[in-house]
């Protein structure tokens, strides 16, 4: 633990545009301990695993201060899925990608993931973060991968301005509200995506795409069934013996209409349960979820 | 395994009409103005009112001085106002006596958040007036953390909740609901769900039945969150408002819909609070705490009307 601060340490400079850090301040926080620092907003890095949090000021005389925040999570593919868990702004040019606005530059790289923060925007203050962070992004050093769940998107939905990925239920729900229950069992084991595109009623109906892959083909059967069972009670409930005695077989699909007038389409292939959200017509929700399942194909 | 390809008649086989239960609360929760549509408006008849949860709305365009300083007089012009129309009571006096006692310890619960703190003109207009209903100096204390160690808090025989209204990371939004976080020993035990159930911490014998006002400052409310820090000027708005009621359900629905309304304004778009903030809605439905319905909340408007939003 002791060698990882002092990795992380030597990961942020020591002055950037005029500001200059105070590393006897530099503050630590583990799983535990980051509900001191950002309250409930720490529940999103521990749904990704991180692992040590260190978190530096650096001020300049007759300015607010600039904060760095470097998330150690682990792993290129978490530190990908946080960055992920917030895409607003401007790609800013830092790291493996990065968004700027209103004071806030975000980015990955490798296992890393780093938000700059000016407590008062300003354009001295922007061009700071800007240098702070190819200054971070440099010493990070090399590029990790993202996760390969990517690339099973249908093109129309590989809109990374768009696209979460994620472990856990309640960063589903955070982006698109399933269930207060995880009826898709979620969890540390399993990868997801959840991709939009935007759907002729504007942004705010627009379909959603959620793919998760499962450890194995009964997990992901069981997922299923029970998204299924959430879903459509009557049917699920009668089909619940032949499906369970079906687990394994290759693919499954069900499709439903939703309270408010659109189709959610459900699939399990292997070990891959696949889910169309918000879309406007049935055969627009049966489309989707044909493409992304052949998709599952590709070598 | 022979391989099986989706076809037209395995949809049509399986289709069925059956709600996302969950998701159908929830989206329309989320779906912001939506949520109050759905609610009927309803016509209020006196009768009706009576039986309503009453928040009060209060607003003055002079209360934020430069650098949005709060002005000291001005908010206690509106604390008075408000707490005494909450009453029907003349005067703000006459309203005090009626929730506090010259025998009651009294804790009011601020909130500290270095971004968006309640802020000292607020905290020691409310100590004057507990003080004023008799109440002995050391028997009132101000206070947002380490609540479950302090005495006065712990032994308190009534509370004052006061706070500003903000979006919260993974609440939704911080209200009157969740200031009260601070009396559970590890506040994020009630991180389930994006905090589905803090009315739950309204059941604690430190709290129960203790709270005698609930404050939602909406001076400056922040309507948009980002990054870990959550925070940026650029989402803060001088709405120059409070809301007051006994009903912190009530209270904080109401703040809720203001919240999204700017967010409507600002964006130009539905946006709906991101996590939806359905720890209101559940305080209602789950756990009757009281009301988040619009059309059981009397809501009185009083001061500014420009740019009320609801």
């Amino acid at each position: 633990m002791v060698d990882q601060k002092q990795a992380m340490v030597s990961l942020l400079p020591l002055e950037a545009g005029g500001w200059k850090a105070a590393p006897a301040e530099d503050q630590f926080f583990d799983p535990e301990t980051i509900f001191d620092y950002i309250d409930g907003a720490g529940e999103v890095y521990r749904a990704y695993n991180f692992g040590l949090l260190l978190s530096r000021r650096y001020q300049r005389e007759g300015q607010a201060d600039l904060v760095a925040d470097l998330f150690d999570m682990r792993s290129s593919l978490d530190a990908f899925g946080v960055f992920t868990h917030d895409l607003e702004g401007e790609e800013a040019g830092v790291g493996q990608g990065s968004n700027y606005k209103g004071g806030l530059l975000s980015f990955w790289r490798g296992r890393y993931f780093i938000s700059l923060y000016a407590e008062k925007e300003s354009e001295e203050a922007k061009q700071a973060l800007l240098a702070l962070g190819r200054a971070a992004a440099l010493a990070i050093g090399g590029d990790g991968e993202r996760p390969s769940l990517l690339a099973l998107l249908p093109e129309d939905f590989r809109d990374l301005k768009g696209t979460h990925y994620f472990h856990t239920f309640p960063i589903l729900n955070y982006h698109f509200f399933v269930s207060p229950d995880n009826i898709l069992n979620l969890g540390p084991e399993t990868e997801a995506v959840l991709a939009a595109q935007p759907g002729a009623a504007g942004a705010s109906s627009k379909e959603r795409l959620a793919m998760i892959r499962y450890p194995d083909e009964k997990d992901a059967g069981m997922a299923f069934i029970s998204f299924c069972r959430a879903s459509m009670p009557e049917t699920a409930l009668a089909q619940d013996k032949g499906q369970e005695e079906q687990l394994g077989r290759e693919q499954e699909s069900r499709l439903f209409k939703t309270k408010d007038g659109l189709w959610t389409a459900a699939g399990v292939k292997r070990n891959m349960v696949v889910v169309v959200f918000q879309a406007p017509t049935s055969q627009e929700a049966i489309h989707i979820l044909q493409r992304a399942i052949k998709g599952l194909d590709k070598p | 395994m022979k391989k099986k390809s989706i076809t037209r008649r395995d949809f049509l086989k399986a289709a069925a009409v059956a709600p996302l239960a969950g998701a159908i609360v929830s989206s329309a929760l989320a779906a912001g103005s939506a949520a109050s549509a759905a609610w009927p408006a309803g016509s209020q008849t006196a009768s009706s009112v009576a039986s309503k949860s009453r928040v009060i709305l209060i607003r003055d365009l002079d209360v934020l001085g430069a650098d949005r300083k709060c002005v000291p007089s001005v908010v206690s012009r509106m604390l008075d106002e408000a707490v005494a129309s909450l009453f029907g009571e003349k005067d703000a006096a006459a309203a005090w006596k009626r929730i506090i006692k010259p025998k009651d310890t009294v804790g009011i619960k601020t909130n500290i958040w270095k971004y968006l703190a309640t802020g000292p003109e607020i905290e020691q207009h409310l100590k004057r007036r507990v003080l004023d209903c008799g109440v002995p100096e050391d028997k009132v204390g101000i206070a947002d953390r380490g609540l479950l160690n302090n005495p006065l808090f712990t032994g308190a025989t009534a509370l004052i909740n006061v706070r500003p209204a903000r979006t919260h990371h993974w609440a939704g939004m911080g209200g009157c609901l969740k200031n009260m976080i601070m009396f559970v020993p590890q506040p994020f035990t009630h991180h389930g769900d994006s905090c589905a159930d803090l009315a739950t911490i309204w059941e604690l014998p430190e709290v129960k039945g203790k709270v005698r006002l609930n404050v939602l400052v909406m001076l400056t409310p922040l309507f948009h969150g980002i990054g870990p820090n959550h925070y940026s000027d650029q989402y803060v708005w001088d709405y120059k408002g409070l809301l007051l009621g006994l009903d912190p359900v009530a209270v904080d629905s109401t703040g809720v819909r203001i919240l999204q309304a700017k967010r409507r304004e600002f964006f130009g778009e539905e946006r709906p609070l991101q996590p939806p903030a359905h720890h209101v809605f559940y305080a209602d439905t789950r756990h009757h705490l009281g009301t988040s319905d619009p059309a059981k909340i009397d809501l009185v408007k009083l001061g500014w009307p420009e740019g009320l939003l609801i």
